[in-house]
This record gives structure tokens, sequence and C-alpha cells, in this order.
């Protein structure tokens, strides 16, 4: 027993022995490269430390013996080089997750090791001396570097049927949103697009500009970022960043375009102030407050925005001179209306547009409109604005272009860092040269449009780095303070006060004619909810007929006061508008017929209710506003009524900057 | 200085040569909210003020520009100056937002 124990008490002191005596010999066998290098490194700076002086007999030997040095760590530098490589084509065709992230750390390293390889040429080359310290953004070679050709041959062996298998599931990607179409500018052609939208609408316009049919980072990332940041987000769990990009903006109107409410045909109680640039349109049918109810057709037409097409130029053009020339400046701020009954005439329900149906012609001014974003009063806050989350949202997007994409050569456009992400552009790139450029502009850019949603769906999520979707995360974190930030001022600005005095001529057919002076103020409240309110003075322009016997009429007419108070909210793509208002009249003296016969016991009080829809059509600033009117009476009838409005009403504004934009 | 690629902004020049960029906006009720980067420095620009910047030590100089107006629909002309193969010395890029921000990298390589 004593023996056995003695054999396997000696078997075991062998093998610690053994163990003790071969470890340090294999040791160096591991360290001896890694060790080199770092012996060479610090030879090299020493030798670079204690050089001699230029001219010096020393010079010569001191250059041969740094050459050396440098060759030295040059070549084994090139092996370690080689093997790295080795690792990363042994690894690359893996898709789980941690080797991918493995293969990105091992890309680094060889990137590091590829610049170091290519500054010792540089000095080995030209006897020059140079710190071979590295930098942090080393400058790009004029021709392709070893590096780069490692890049460019990983990035061609990432074939289609690669990329697609690492794209997000079809039902991670699918969105249950309407994708719209693209119109010949680049707009999404729906009311309230996502930003998503708006990418991709512009990113084919751009395309469709150049002369190379591609895409080009150097133009086209503020585009690209949100198609990444929606598809690429959505499968890293982050939704709240996904949404800001993906989801409808709401936004804001004050124009009014329908006729006001002493108009026949109106479905408006209240008046709104604000005056298109160019020409709004209306065609309306049931009078809110008068007994008659018929159809109106109303133009609103701005002087200035109609002098500079009649001058044919365009919406922009208009724009900035009006800002030069006081008097333009003047007329941008002025309205005038035209509306016309279509029951008056010889062809009764015919539009014709002649004098006999001018029914009222209204002229307006504002005077004060604090929702201009360009007020002195706003300077302050855009300047704090920029000097803040301007240049956060600078920094941002620079640090994100810094670690997603390269700036390439002198003769090669910019490209991604992410070889996945870089092949995926090399494909799309691929399937928009094929497109068919023959035909017009709208249908080429929206051939574009359905390859980028196409390809925006088959991103390789599951092969990108995570520095590239924590670049892109970041990036996104970024815009959604900047938005935020920007929607805090533009709701300050939306809440500001408008004074508008607009003047009212009603053409009767027999009965006296009208003027009507309508002060409008309109202000905001809470984050969207406009606030309207009126007070107007209507006096006859000729006293009307009374029965001999009866008192006299005097020129006061009427006055009142109204007031609306509109609600928009968004229903999927579309922004609605509720409101409701009131309005009280006092009628001083007795309502005329159309004939121009006072009807006698009329004058009295009016009080009127109105609540509404106004829905929104896609495309063209096109809406139908319908609502429904309480009255305690008519102006000639002493009844209760409940009447319904429709009509719609079109801003020329909208089409007019689509169809001429220079 | 030389325009080397138009779209892709694309430019060529020597070292410490000065380049002098501006940038106008329409129609006229439009704020401005630019920003830029240049020699990794960011800056917001004040409207009607030019970007001049000197170009190297690094190569290429990059000039990233952030282009944003209120309201959305801001056209944003901007004028490179002292390009000696252009018309005029002038290389003019036109840029029409539809809401979101416009980023633009020039990039002047020595």
């Amino acid at each position: 027993m004593k023996t056995r124990n003695a054999r396997v008490l000696f078997g075991l002191l062998l093998t610690v022995s053994l163990l003790v005596v071969l470890t340090p010999a294999q040791q160096p066998a591991l360290l001896d490269d890694e060790g080199q290098i770092k012996q060479w490194r610090s030879d090299i700076e020493a030798m670079i430390e204690n050089r001699p002086r230029p001219g010096s007999r020393a010079e010569a030997d001191y250059l041969v013996s740094l050459t050396s040095l440098r060759k030295k760590l040059r070549d084994l530098l090139v092996e370690k080089r080689g093997a790295i490589k080795s690792k990363i084509i042994n690894l690359k065709s893996r898709s789980t997750k941690e080797i991918q992230s493995y293969v990105a750390a091992l890309e680094t390293e060889l990137q590091d090791v590829s610049s170091e390889v290519a500054a010792l040429d540089q000095a080995v080359g030209g006897n020059v001396i140079v710190a071979l310290v590295p930098t942090h953004k080393p400058s790009p070679a004029p021709t392709p570097t070893e590096e780069q050709k490692a890049f460019e041959t990983v990035v061609k062996n990432l074939a289609v049927s690669g990329l697609k298998k690492a794209a997000a599931p079809d039902a991670v990607v699918e969105s249950t949103l309407p994708q719209p179409g693209c119109t010949g500018d680049g707009d999404p052609n729906i009311a309230l697009p996502s930003k998503y939208d708006i990418a991709i609408c512009e990113l084919a316009a751009n395309i469709n500009e150049r002369k190379t049919r591609r895409i080009l980072l150097s133009g086209d990332k503020g585009d690209l970022l949100p198609i990444l940041i929606a598809k690429l987000l959505k499968t890293n769990g982050d939704e709240s960043f996904v949404a800001l990009v993906t989801e409808a903006q709401e936004r804001r109107t004050d124009q009014q375009v329908g006729a006001g409410p002493n108009s026949t045909g109106t479905t408006s109680l209240v008046v709104k102030g604000g005056v298109p640039y160019f020409l709004g349109l209306a065609v309306e049918n049931g009078g809110a407050v008068e007994s008659r109810s018929d159809t109106t057709v109303t133009f609103r037409l701005n002087p200035a925005g109609v002098l500079n097409m009649f001058e044919k130029k365009g919406f922009i053009t208009g724009f900035r001179e009006a800002e030069k020339d006081p008097v333009m400046n003047f007329l941008r701020k002025t309205s005038v209306g035209l509306t016309f009954d279509t029951n008056r005439g010889n062809q009764p329900g015919v539009f014709t547009g002649d004098k006999q149906q001018l029914s009222a012609v209204s002229a307006r001014v504002e005077f004060v409109n604090e929702r201009d974003p360009r007020l002195k009063k706003y300077e302050t806050e855009w300047e704090k604005f920029m000097a803040d989350e301007g240049i956060k949202l600078a920094q941002q997007i620079y640090a994100t272009t810094l670690s997603i994409n390269s700036f390439g050569t002198s003769d090669s456009p910019e490209s991604f860092n992410d070889p996945a992400l870089q092949a995926w552009l090399v494909q799309t790139n691929q399937q928009i040269a094929i497109v068919d450029t023959s035909g017009p502009d709208v249908e080429r850019i929206n051939e574009y449009a359905k390859i980028l949603r196409e390809r925006a769906d088959l991103l390789p999520v599951d092969l990108l780095r995570p520095e590239t979707v924590s670049s892109i995360s970041s990036f996104a974190r970024q815009f959604l303070a900047y938005a935020k930030k920007k929607n805090e001022i533009l709701d300050k600005i939306a809440k500001g006060r408008i004074f508008t005095l607009e003047y009212n001529n009603k053409r009767e057919v027999n009965a006296p004619d009208t003027s009507n002076f309508n002060f409008i103020a309109a202000s905001g409240a809470g984050r969207r909810i406009d606030l309207t309110a009126n007070g107007s003075l209507t006096f006859f322009h000729s006293r009307p007929l009374t029965s001999s016997d009866g008192p006299r009429t005097k020129r006061i007419r009427d006055f009142q006061f109204a007031g609306q108070v509109d609600i928009p909210f968004k229903v999927g793509e579309g922004q609605f508008e509720f409101w409701f208002s009131g309005r009280y009249e006092r009628l001083l003296e007795n309502a005329a017929l159309a004939t121009g016969v006072v009807a006698p016991h009329t004058k009295g009080d009016i009080a009127v209710g109105q609540f509404g829809l106004n829905i929104p059509v896609r495309g063209l600033g096109m809406k139908f506003p319908v609502s429904v009117t309480f009255a305690n009476r008519t102006e000639l009838v002493k009844e209760k009524t409940i009447r319904g409005n429709f009509g719609f009403t079109f801003n020329w504004d909208t089409l007019w900057s689509k169809l001429k934009p220079f | 200085m030389n325009e080397l690629d138009h779209d892709d902004l694309r430019y060529s020049g020597q070292q410490g040569e000065t380049a002098s960029i501006s940038i106008s906006l329409e129609p006229i009720n439009t704020v401005q909210l630019v920003s830029y980067t240049v020699h990794s420095q960011q800056r917001s620009l004040t409207p009607g003020r030019p970007i001049q910047f000197q170009l190297g030590p690094e190569n290429p100089t990059v000039l990233q520009l952030n282009l944003d107006s209120v309201p959305p629909n801001g056209k944003f002309t901007v004028v490179l100056r002292t390009v000696d193969n252009e018309a005029n010395h002038e290389c003019v890029h036109v840029w029409q937002r539809h809401g979101l921000v416009i980023t633009k990298d020039f990039r002047f390589f020595l």
C-alpha cells in the first residue's frame, strides 16, 4: 500500500514538475509576437526621441538602424494582419450575434494594424521621421489602402440572399399605415405624412435630380437616418424613437376661406383671421343665420399674390419680392373676397360669375399677426434654441457620421463603415440604377420610392455592428429632444394673437345694400385650441322702404358678437377640426325681404349656436365643412330653427406652391 | 478650388485656401435654423452671414451643414465661392425642405 501511495505521489510530483518546467517554455511562444511588437515599438520611439543632430556623422547609422527596426515591425504586423483576416473570413458566415460582435472587434483591430503598416511603409520608403502613435482620424490615402480593399471584399461577399436572411421578420417591419405615393416635387401625396414617408419621397426626389441615379451619403444622410431609425430601432425595442418618425404630424391653420356669416350660403357663424397668399375658393350651401338658404361661391384672393401671378412669377419669388417692397408688404397682409349667389341671375342654380350673381364684396387687413415665426419677439427664442439644441444636434449628427460612415477619397463617395450596411447600400443603388429613366419625373420618383420602401424592409438588422445601432439610437435621442424643443416654441407661436379688420359690402337685388365692419380677434389656448371672437356693426346704404304710417328706419341695421372654439384632432393621416360657436345679433331695425319691403315686427334678438366638423380631403388642401346650426329665430321668422350646412373650401396656396415653385 | 463631383459635394483645394459659403432661404416668412460643423467644431449660423474656413490640415476637410426652417417648406440656396471650374466661379446648390433636417457633407480634398 505504501509502495502504491509512493508511486502515486511520485507521479503527481513528476507531473507538477513537468508543468512548471514546460509552462515558461510555452508562454514566450504565445507572447513572442505581441511582446516583440511592443518591444520594437518601444525601441523605435526611443530611437526617435534620441535622434542625432541633422547632418552629423551618426545620422547615416541611425537611419539604417531605424529603418531596420521599422521593417521588422512592419513584417510582423503584416503577419498579424493576415492572422486577423483569416479569423474574420472563418467567422463572417456565422450569423450568431456574439460571433458577429467578435468579428466587429476583429475588424476594428484589423483597421488599426493596417493603419500602422501603412505608416511604417511610408516611413521606410521615404526615410522620414514619423511618430508611430496612432492618430484619432487617419487621413485617407488617395488610392485604396489594404484596409479599404479588405473592406470592399467583405462587402462584395455579403450576397443578396445573405442580407435578406439578416432582415427583420415581415411581422416586425410590416406597417398597418397606408403607404402614400410621392408628388413630382418629392412630397408624400397625403395631408399629414410621417417623417418616414417624407424621407422616402425626399430621397426618391434627390436620386431623380442626380446625373448618376444613386443614393449619396454626403447628401442623403438627413433622409437615410430617419429610415434607419424606423426600421432598425423597431427591432431593437426602442419604439419611442420609431414613433417619432412613423407617426403623422399634426398642424394648424388660421386662414378663413369661406364666406363670412352675412352671406346667405355660409356654413360659418364666425369669421376667422389670416389671409391666403394667393387665392382661396369656397363653395357653401345652407344659410347658417339667414332665412334664405342659397349656394354661394366665394373667392378670396391676396392682391400681392395675384400681382405676382400676373407677372408670371412663382409662389416663392413673389414672397421674396413682397418682403423688399413696403407696398407689396402691406398688400401681403390684405385680401379681397368676392361672393357669388348662384340662385341669382338669368340661370338660377348655375354659377355664371356675372355681376348679377355678385352678392358680396369684402376686404380685410390683418394688422396684428403674432403667429409669424419671424417676428422680433421670437428672435431671441430661436437664437437660444439654435445655440442650445441646434448645436447639440449638430454635434450628434457629426458624431454619428464619424461612427457610421467614412469620408472616402477624392474619387469615391462616402461609404458606411459597417460592411452589412454598405452592402445594403450598394445593392440598393444597383436596383435604383436599372429604373427606366424615360418616363416623367413623377413616375420615376414613385418607382424610386417603391424600391426604397422595399429595400428599407430588407435592412440587414441581424448583421449590423452594435456600435452602428448605438450611434443611430444616439442620433434618434438627440433628434427627439430637438423636435420637442422646437415644438414648444411652435406651440407658443400658435397661441399668438391675430387682429383683423374686415369690411363687407352686401349687394342685394331689391333691398338696400349694407356695409358691415367686422373686428376679428384670435388667440390660442392650450396646445392647439384656437379661439376666435368677432364684433361687428352693419349699416344700410339707403333706408329701406316702410309703410307710410310706420316709423322711419334708421341707418344702423344691427350689431353682432360671436365666438368660436376650434379643436384640431388627428384621425389616421387626416387633420380634422371640430368647432363650436355662438353668435348674438341685435337687429335694431326690421329685416327687409328680398323684394326690398321691410317685414314688420322682425327686429329683436337672434341667438345662434353651431357645431361642425372640417373634414380634410387627401392632397391639395381641400376641406369639407359640415355643420348643424340652432337658432331661436331667423331674421324673418320668429320661430326656433335647426338647419344643416355643408360645403367645401379650397386653398390654392397649396396647389400653387406645388405647380409653380420657382 | 475645383469641383470634383457636384452631386457628391466633392471639391479639391490647397492647404490654407479659404472656402466661403453663403446660404439664403426663401420664402419670406421663414425662420432659418442652420448649424454646421467644420474642423470638428459646431456653430449656428446667423442669417445672412457666410461660413468661412481654411482647408486642411486634415484631409479631407469636411463641412457638415444642417439646414432646418420654420415653417418646414424652406428652400435653401447654398453658394460656394471661388470655384475655378464653375461659371462665375460659383457653385450653386438648391435644396427644398420637405419637413426633415437637411444634412449635407461638403468634402474638400487637399
